[in-house]
């Protein structure tokens, strides 16, 4: 699994490549919560590479989202979901509560 | 795999592999398993369901049953069994109840939902049946199934049929055109050979 970080003017982009596994779900946690460490709470998560996600990394998201939107302050949002990542969120009960963009642009153009 | 300590078998119908429970053998065990599927007939829709399956099983074994330390092996052993393909994984490890585990929370509010129970909520909705069995001298044991992989086989087989025989019937039709052309074309040309004939007979 490859993760890029990219700080733009208003959110930062995140861009995750590879397997999501029990193996690599707490470097992506990690990752993820170095940006909220910093105070930056509006963020992308480009999954357009992600060719596995599971529930371990599933947890990396969820709690990304609670301390996030924590006291209104910003949001995590994905784009660029494959179908079957797409499959894993809705199996999950996710896709009602997380905000999904077709592309990485309008997720980036939502903040 | 070798690096890996990996132990790989395959029979015609049969596909079996032993790893050192570790979380970094997650990737090569889904590997194992999806290219397994993949022999047996299923298309990429269930061989992801099956690879997803065994992942969460395996990470669940490898986390909780040896407690996220390399204790021991996880034994895959897949099988097409009629119309079903079977993955058996087998562990040495501590055994748990599964019906202990509760069931997650999908339709509450994600900011008040409790996280955990997903993995298994994952193998259950993905797999048609799932056994679980417990022994301490013979160790655990999880059986899942995915059904349909000879329906699945049959109807490529028919689809490919069907091709075949349709570009027969188009490769007949166009060698019946070529021929009706070329006996119009050569018609024609004894047309005009004739008169030609006929005409330096004048």
């Amino acid at each position: 699994m490859e993760i890029t970080i990219a700080q733009l003017k208003r959110c930062d982009l995140v861009t995750v490549v590879g397997r999501v596994d029990g193996n690599t779900a707490p470097d992506l946690e990690r990752a993820l919560r170095s940006i909220t460490d910093d105070g930056r709470f509006h963020i992308v998560l480009d999954l357009g590479g992600t060719e596995f996600l599971s529930s371990a990394g599933l947890r990396a998201l969820i709690s990304t989202w609670k301390t996030a939107r924590r006291l209104n302050r910003g949001d995590i949002v994905l784009a660029n979901l494959s179908p079957k990542v797409d499959a894993v969120l809705d199996l999950a009960g996710l896709k009602s509560q997380f905000r999904i963009f077709p592309t990485t642009a309008e997720a980036v153009g939502s903040f | 795999m070798t690096q890996r300590r990996a132990e790989q078998k395959k029979d015609d119908e049969e596909w079996d592999l032993a790893m050192e429970g570790r979380l970094n053998n997650l990737a090569p065990i889904s590997d194992f398993v999806t290219a397994a599927a993949h022999e047996a007939g299923l298309d990429d829709q269930a061989a992801f369901a099956v690879q997803m399956a065994t992942d969460e099983a395996c990470c669940n074994i490898i986390e909780h049953a040896y407690d996220g330390i390399e204790k021991g092996k996880i034994q895959i052993r897949c099988r097409l069994d009629g119309d079903d393909f079977v993955v058996k994984l087998k562990d040495f490890g501590r055994p748990f109840n599964p019906d202990e585990v509760p069931l997650p929370d999908l339709v509450g509010d994600l900011s008040k939902r409790r996280i955990g129970g997903l993995g298994l909520h994952f193998i259950r909705r993905l797999m048609v049946e799932v056994y679980f069995s417990f022994d301490e001298t013979e160790g655990n044991e999880l059986t899942m199934i995915k059904r349909g992989v000879a329906h699945k086989v049959e109807e490529a087989k028919k689809q490919a049929t069907e091709e075949v025989d349709a570009a027969q019937k188009q490769a007949a039709a166009r060698i019946e055109d070529a021929l009706q052309r070329a006996a119009r074309k050569i018609g024609r040309a004894r047309k005009r050979a004739a008169n030609k004939r006929s005409h330096s007979l004048k």
